[in-house]
């Protein structure tokens, strides 16, 4: 209920015209709603993408761990003759898988 | 400081319910423009300011740490938003005396309506006597909700706006 000693200031109140603030409201709640999606996309883009990065750099840095010589260890040529590749799976050492490798290469 | 429908509609925006968006900006627009206009001199400017406040508060509600604390957090939003505004407009001088200034405000003129005559007298109150009377007599705030989001005793937001109603009232018969 309306105090008798109110000042009735409703010609200043922007709510009056229901009409009006209804466009206003439908407007201004549009573009917070697009606005809020955009910058959840943008959130999740922006984690996203060095997420990716970080994992590629850690594949990169494993492949050329791989790849890498890794000097001579033993009786290198002999093993040479013996393993394959997939033995190094199997839990042979990587200096003499690399010999292998490079024997393929050079047979090539 | 938030009653407990406006801390469901802030929950309820951040789980991306759009009804729940509506509601709040309904509920909060008369709000934010009482405390714009309580800073600026023009009702439009006002609303403008309103209106970016609310797209600002909601769209990074995200940000908002404590949702309790949603009313201060938007109204603080307003203030700046509002001060930004005058010193780009160039009228923002530190110790303002808005009795200085009568001679360019509307409600000087031959036949001023109401809004004007409502508008000059506002801008005679003090900022903060505008303000408790905008959230008292145009938002219908009660003296304890004004005194806690103004910082204020619920006496001293009685006595700003019987003071503040006292000097409308000079002014609107005068006018």
């Amino acid at each position: 209920m309306m105090s008798k000693n109110r000042i009735d200031l409703s010609p200043l109140d922007p709510t009056i015209d229901k009409n009006r603030f209804d466009v206003v409201v439908k407007k201004l709640t549009r573009n917070i709603l697009s606005a809020r999606r955009i910058s959840t996309v943008s959130v999740l883009f922006g984690a996203f993408i060095p997420l990716m990065a970080t994992a590629l750099m850690v594949l990169m840095t494993a492949m050329s761990l791989f790849f890498m010589y890794a000097g001579k260890s033993g009786n290198s040529q002999q093993k040479v003759k013996t393993l394959t590749f997939a033995k190094w799976v199997q839990g042979e050492k990587r200096s003499t898988v690399w010999k292998e490798v490079q024997m393929i290469k050079v047979r090539k | 400081m938030a009653d407990n429908k406006t801390l469901e509609l802030v929950i309820m925006i951040i789980e991306g319910d759009e009804d729940a968006c509506q509601l709040l900006v309904r509920r909060y627009y008369r709000f934010c423009y009482s405390v714009a206009l309580s800073i600026l001199k023009s009702s439009e400017d006002a609303e403008d300011v309103a209106q970016q406040s609310l797209f600002s508060a909601l769209s990074n509600l995200n940000k908002l740490l404590d949702f309790a604390r949603f009313r201060p957090w938007i109204r603080q939003i307003v203030k700046n938003k509002a001060l930004t505004m005058l010193k780009r407009q160039g009228r923002h001088t530190q110790k303002r005396s808005h009795y200085h200034e009568m001679e360019n405000i509307p409600g000087k003129e031959d036949n001023p309506t109401l809004k004007d005559s409502l508008m000059y007298g506002l801008l005679k109150l003090s900022e903060r006597e505008r303000e408790v009377l905008l959230l008292h007599d145009m938002d219908g705030w009660k003296h304890h909700q004004i005194g806690e989001l103004l910082e204020i005793s619920e006496t001293n937001s009685r006595q700003f706006l019987f003071v503040a109603r006292k000097k409308m009232r000079r002014i609107l018969t005068q006018a």
